[in-house]
């Protein structure tokens, strides 16, 4: 029988296949899983500017655009036996035809209900208002990946649409991310580093 | 030094031959060639034709100055989207081939344009770290990246010692500035960016600027060499300074409504004028 320690081995080598790059961070029980291409990188080296001060295990999966059904299996095995998962949207970047199945793969493995991303005009906004782990506006990165709350709790929303939400999964969960971070982060923009840091100490 | 003019000032309907002719009267050293911009020079041109290009050039009498574009407006190294990211580094790398094939050692790209959507310093870090990328191609290609002071049309690097921090950042012999004397505006002053920057111009652009008369709308605050505010003793005083003994290129933004070859002439002449420094 597979073991945690065998699972969290293997996102980095054969079981996350090529199409991620792994940053392993032992010491602080938090692994950065990054696509490759220039928006998931990018983000991933936004969440290594992160203090990383976790009691929990935790994978980032920066601007997600293309997760295999194998991947998605692997990570949500990880949340099972009680660890935590940062899914980062970049879908918003995605071919359409990726998106619709990235949709449904989302929905039948992690049990989220997210929808098309689209581009919101607020004119009376920049921000994503954040209401977890802490208050807080973070500026929001272009198009959103929308998501129902139905089955998980909202814990960001952008002009009235939920756009960040966490659910539990087996003994651990995860946090979804509408509004891409990662960048913010690059950019050193403080609440998001406040909004990062804070959610991985609460993990 | 020498001078050059864009081949974006071809009269309209002018072939590339009969431009680089006219050119060539009207006492230019050089062409300033602008990918994306006329259909001679595209994305899609082929190394052959590009070849072709340089043979023109020759033929006609003259050098090509570098190579800028004009697609950076609509794709730039900061663009959030990916896809724009990426097409934005493949035509600066196709900028750098052809500065190679047409036998010079520089190319202008606009690196970075702040948005209220895309903020200032998500575009900083992205430039910095995609000119790193850059710089490597260009010093093995052994062709310089002159980055554009197109300061109030970016709203970036709006001052002089910024930008070398910028440039600091990013660290590169190869990456360096393309400095535009018109472009400043009214937050500064060309001859003190000229000094500060020195060694690290690849080229010049040269044209004038009405400052005072902020910029609304599509109404132009540039204007022919010597029509303007730019105090162009300084500017050329400055020059000496720092010996910059390179390519000045104008760029006439606001063009002539008629008989727009006598532009071609008349910047040539002021051209001139600066260069013998009889101001």
């Amino acid at each position: 029988m597979q073991t945690r320690r065998d699972l969290l081995f293997g996102l980095g080598s054969a079981a996350i296949g090529p199409a991620l790059s792994r940053t392993p961070r032992p010491e602080f029980g938090i692994e950065i899983l990054a696509e490759k291409h220039c928006l998931s990188e990018e983000s991933a080296k936004g969440f290594r500017l992160l203090d990383r001060r976790s009691s929990a295990r935790v994978i980032v999966l920066p601007g997600l655009r293309e997760l295999s059904y194998e991947n998605a299996l692997a990570v949500r095995s990880h949340a099972l036996y009680g660890g935590w998962l940062i899914l980062e949207s970049g879908l918003a970047f995605a071919a359409k035809e990726t998106v619709a199945w990235q949709i449904r793969l989302i929905r039948d493995v992690f049990g989220l209900r997210i929808r098309e991303p689209v581009t919101i005009r607020d004119n009376n906004s920049s921000y994503v208002r954040y209401t977890w782990p802490v208050r807080h506006f973070v500026r929001h990165f272009s198009a959103i990946t929308p998501i129902e709350c139905s089955s998980a709790e909202r814990i960001a929303e952008f002009a009235g649409v939920n756009v960040c939400a966490r659910r539990r999964v087996g003994n651990g969960g995860i946090i979804f991310l509408g509004s891409m971070l990662g960048p913010g982060l690059v950019a050193e923009e403080r609440e998001a580093h406040q909004v990062g840091n804070v959610i991985l100490q609460c993990l | 030094m020498k001078k050059a003019i864009g081949d974006t000032i071809f009269p309209a309907g002018t072939s590339f031959e009969d431009g680089l002719k006219l050119l060539k009267r009207a006492g230019y050293d050089g062409v300033e060639l602008w990918l994306g911009e006329r259909p001679w020079f595209q994305m899609k041109t082929s190394d052959i034709d590009v070849g072709r290009l340089f043979a023109k050039v020759q033929d006609a009498g003259l050098e090509v100055s570098h190579v800028a574009n004009s697609l950076d407006w609509d794709e730039n190294i900061s663009a959030r989207d990916p896809a724009k990211r990426e097409a934005a580094f493949r035509h600066i790398e196709r900028q750098i081939e052809a500065a190679q094939m047409l036998h010079t050692d520089a190319v202008l790209i606009v690196a970075g344009v702040v948005t209220g959507e895309t903020p200032y310093n998500e575009v900083y870090n992205r430039c910095v770290e995609t000119l790193r990328k850059l710089g490597e191609i260009a010093g093995r290609a052994r062709v310089k990246i002159g980055v554009e002071n197109c300061n109030s049309e970016q709203r970036f690097l709006l001052s002089p010692r910024e930008f070398r921090n910028f440039l600091n950042d990013v660290n590169s012999p190869w990456v360096g500035i393309h400095l535009d004397v018109g472009n400043i505006h009214d937050t500064g002053f060309a001859e003190q960016w000229i000094e500060i920057h020195g060694p690290r111009i690849t080229r010049i652009h040269v044209k004038d600027v009405m400052k005072h008369r902020g910029r609304c709308g599509q109404e132009s605050v540039y204007t022919n060499i010597f029509l303007g505010d730019n105090n162009w003793r300084a500017i050329r005083d400055a020059m000496t300074k720092v010996r910059y003994d390179g390519w000045l290129i104008a760029e006439m933004e606001a063009r002539y409504r008629y008989a727009s070859d006598q532009q071609i002439f008349d910047t040539s002449a002021a051209l001139g004028r600066l260069i013998s420094g009889q101001l």
